[in-house]
């Protein structure tokens, strides 16, 4: 009886991918022309990608048509697991032969001293349409920060905006604040207090909860406090723009203060006491079921919350808020770059015959046309603008059954889109929220980024021998102290022994830095 | 079974109820997946289902029909673990049949060569770029090489083979037998418990694998179904564990009941094969401990 199932199902598998495997993809390889002419000749550039299974990577993408149409540039893919892509990187980088283009990366300071890859400032001259996105929209400052100790940047803003925006953000249960009569939060205090008489109301709620580790919620209250946390600890080291210092952010006052502050959250059962291990399922779940009423998370998922949560709830609506200010005077939001993403090229890309090739490719996907195309397609066949907010989205005929554009056409994808339109952004947002980015901008709480690693070849080989532990560390121990764990009041023993796990040297050799600057 | 004792009754109602409480926790997350895979979106978002279906379809198989990338996967694991045991069967036999013999000329350095690699690997980039050197990555060799030969399977073996009297192996030279024919017609018809063990040990190594697929193949039409479903179950969480950058884009997700359908459809097969190994399985092992 079994033996006969297993034979069927084995019988019916190889039927099906022997048919489905002749829907195969035949890559198109010609060979790579360097000629200078204004017509670009048909080239093939080679990419690593990164390939989420929502809208796995295929071949006969519209986008890569698109692509060939505008530039006659062939995109020859080799898909990563967006998974497993920091295991198989390295390989990559090590292992002899690099595509042309490594999207969904930001280079790491070692990988750039190891000589791996291009400094790609040195070739803004012979891209000139990057170099007006740059200069049109008041971006040059943005990426000269990301300059190294040689005066170099390494990769190209992918995603990119023509402003910084701040899309992942606090978003909140906009009818539960209403019905409970309890303000919006405009500080991280207030923050706390609707948390308490949330937790009143509901007992069994958790009123904010978050995923992805604790990471990603403190790097949104490291903001609040003027500090960084979670993922952007960098180093650890934090530069004030405002006094041009650097400081080590754990073992900063500011650091203090915002672990008091999310332990007395924890504590009283605002916090998830699972906030730190949470998965996506039943973190998603609870957003739906009413069980939490705040988190930290992107806005364009609200649209996807909304959905399933209506159905649960007829009045469920979910916003995102203007930042609360923290009680430095700045306001809890994690700064962001212009980019969400970022490309590099390996260093011998330069030697190779299809290079000019590249430079023209990557100059034209910082036009204006590339930048429509690459989010949202053509006009009329993928997109329309909406006449009633006035901003472009995709055309769906059939709102019962929607088209997912990043999965059928490649649309706004993260290694394709260069730059991302964005009214992509505005048009997720409800509309009564539609003006939050405006306000954050307005309000100027987008705070820039860190310098680009200010330390010498040198400096950096010596500190990154002991950054990692006291990385490791410093999260431990700051997750220690928001359960509670370790008492606050076992703050100097702790202070002296990251010290001594190196952070004093790394502080001097920032110092040292600081001195050759004056 | 015959009961003597009121004790030994409430012994036995007792085990009999914790035994069926222990099957129903080993049985409760496939019942879950299953009835998941089966239910409307709607209601695996409110976390109503457990053990039945709410809002039943049969949407999602429909789904899964139509995507082309599961089964080309699919087929590939196929085929990796039918050829990888393959291999990985006649090689580990040979090989720990030939280390079980006392007279074996270099019988202990090689036995150290194979033992050493339990303890020291050569690195992760060394060894890929070994493999590339050979040409093997961007082939299924490189997956079905890397896991052909495991030190722990040729001691199992080995161990196995020596507990077979030597008697009988004279016994079968007088009748006429060479060494291989021994091997073939003695040996091998002997050592099914321990073979059939080795088959489904091997097997599973092929099914489960992941991370030779990952580093040695380049093609995502080449992976096998289990980088797939790694990718689409827990693709955010594991890179933001290790540090990958998560944004709105990478934490869009593949439906629940989709990851559900997957997951049954991947373990269904080799869960299969276990009942029609076990009875060897206990007794192989057994074997190769009692009389090593």
């Amino acid at each position: 009886m079994k033996k006969s199932k297993i034979l069927a199902l084995c019988l019916s598998v190889l039927t099906a991918t022997t048919f489905l495997s002749a829907c195969g993809n035949d890559k198109n390889s010609s060979v790579a022309d360097s000629s200078s002419s204004t017509e670009i000749e048909p080239i093939t550039i080679s990419m690593l990608y990164a390939d989420n299974a929502s809208y796995p990577v295929k071949t006969d993408w519209a986008v890569f048509d698109w692509i060939k149409e505008e530039t006659g540039v062939t995109l020859d893919i080799q898909a990563v697991p967006e998974a497993d892509w920091d295991t198989k990187l390295p390989i990559v980088l090590n292992g002899g032969s690099i595509p042309d283009l490594i999207p969904h990366n930001f280079p790491k300071g070692t990988d750039i001293l190891s000589g791996v890859y291009l400094p790609i400032s040195d070739y803004v001259d012979k891209m000139p349409n990057y170099a007006k996105y740059l200069k049109d929209n008041g971006l040059e400052a943005a990426m000269d920060a990301q300059r190294m100790a040689d005066g170099k940047y390494y990769y190209l803003p992918m995603k990119a905006h023509t402003s910084p925006i701040q899309d992942q953000q606090w978003l909140i249960r906009a009818d539960i604040f209403e019905k409970n009569n309890i303000p919006v939060p405009t500080t991280l205090d207030e923050v706390y207090e609707a948390g308490v008489k949330l937790k009143q109301i509901y007992p069994d709620s958790t009123p904010i909860t978050n995923r992805f580790g604790s990471g990603n919620i403190m790097t949104a209250f490291a903001a609040g406090f003027n500090t960084i946390a979670g993922w952007t600890y960098g180093d650890g080291m934090y530069y004030d723009h405002e006094t041009s210092e650097w400081t080590f952010a754990p073992t900063s006052d500011n650091w203090k203060d915002m672990l008091t502050y999310v332990n007395k959250l924890y504590k009283d059962g605002v916090l998830d006491q699972e906030f730190s291990t949470l998965e996506s399922t039943p973190y998603e779940e609870r957003i739906i079921n009413a069980k939490t009423f705040m988190m930290y998370d992107w806005a364009g998922n609200i649209k996807r919350y909304t959905e399933a949560g209506v159905k649960v709830d007829p009045d469920f609506k979910v916003v995102p808020i203007v930042p609360p200010t923290g009680p430095n005077g700045d306001y809890a939001v994690c700064w962001k770059g212009i980019c969400g993403q970022g490309l590099t090229l390996p260093a011998d890309v330069k030697d190779r015959a299809n290079f000019e090739g590249i430079l023209k490719f990557l100059d034209w996907c910082y036009t204006d046309e590339a930048e429509m195309l690459l989010t949202f397609g053509k006009e009329g066949e993928t997109y329309e603008k909406n006449s009633e907010t006035g901003y472009y989205e995709f055309l769906q005929k059939d709102p019962a059954n929607p088209v997912d554009y990043y999965a059928t056409y490649g649309l706004d994808n993260n290694c394709l889109a260069f730059r991302e339109h964005e009214d992509f952004l505005y048009g997720l947002l409800p509309a009564e929220a539609s003006d939050v980015f405006v306000k954050i901008a307005e309000k100027k709480c987008v705070k820039l980024p860190n310098p680009s690693a200010p330390l010498t070849a040198e400096q950096n080989e010596y500190t990154s021998e002991y950054v990692p532990a006291i990385k490791d560390f410093a999260n431990s121990s700051m997750e220690n102290m928001i359960f509670g764990k370790t008492p606050m009041s076992d703050w100097d023993n702790y202070v002296s022994s990251i010290n001594g796990k190196g952070a004093t040297d790394l502080i001097a050799e920032y110092k040292k830095v600081a001195k050759v600057a004056e | 079974m015959k009961v003597t004792s009121t004790s030994r009754k409430i012994f036995v109602v007792l085990n009999t109820l914790l035994m069926l409480f222990m099957t129903v926790i080993a049985i409760f997350p496939f019942l879950n997946q299953l009835a998941i895979s089966f239910s409307s979106s709607q209601a695996i978002m409110e976390g109503k289902v457990s053990f039945f279906p709410i809002g039943f379809n049969i949407v999602t198989y429909q789904d899964i029909l139509k995507g082309a990338e599961f089964w080309i996967n699919y087929k590939n694991t196929l085929v990796y673990t039918l050829i990888g045991t393959a291999v990985g069967l006649t090689l580990t036999t040979m090989a720990a049949y030939a280390l079980s013999k006392k007279n074996v000329v270099g019988k202990k350095p090689i036995l150290f060569i194979f033992v050493f690699t339990m303890f020291f690997g050569g690195g992760l980039i060394p060894t890929y770029l070994l493999y590339r050197t050979l040409s093997l990555t961007g082939s299924m060799w490189a997956i079905i090489l890397n896991y052909a030969i495991l030190p722990y399977h040729i001691l199992l073996m080995k161990t196995y083979f020596e507990s077979l009297p030597e008697e009988l192996e004279d016994a079968s030279k007088i009748d006429g037998l060479s060494q291989f024919g021994y091997f073939i017609k003695v040996a091998i018809p002997l050592s099914k418990p321990i073979i059939a063990t080795m088959i489904l040990f091997i097997a599973v190594i092929y099914w489960n694998d992941w991370f030779a697929a990952l580093i040695y193949l380049d093609d995502k039409l080449q992976y096998p179904v289990t980088i797939y479903l790694r990718n689409a179950l827990v693709g955010a969480n594991i890179a933001s564990q290790s540090g990958g950058q998560i944004d709105a884009s990478a934490v869009r997700k593949i439906p629940q009941s989709i990851q559900a359908a997957s997951m049954l459809l991947v373990a269904f097969p080799i869960i299969c094969v276990y009942p029609f190994v076990q009875k060897h399985f206990t007794k192989g092992i057994m074997l190769g401990a009692i009389k090593g």
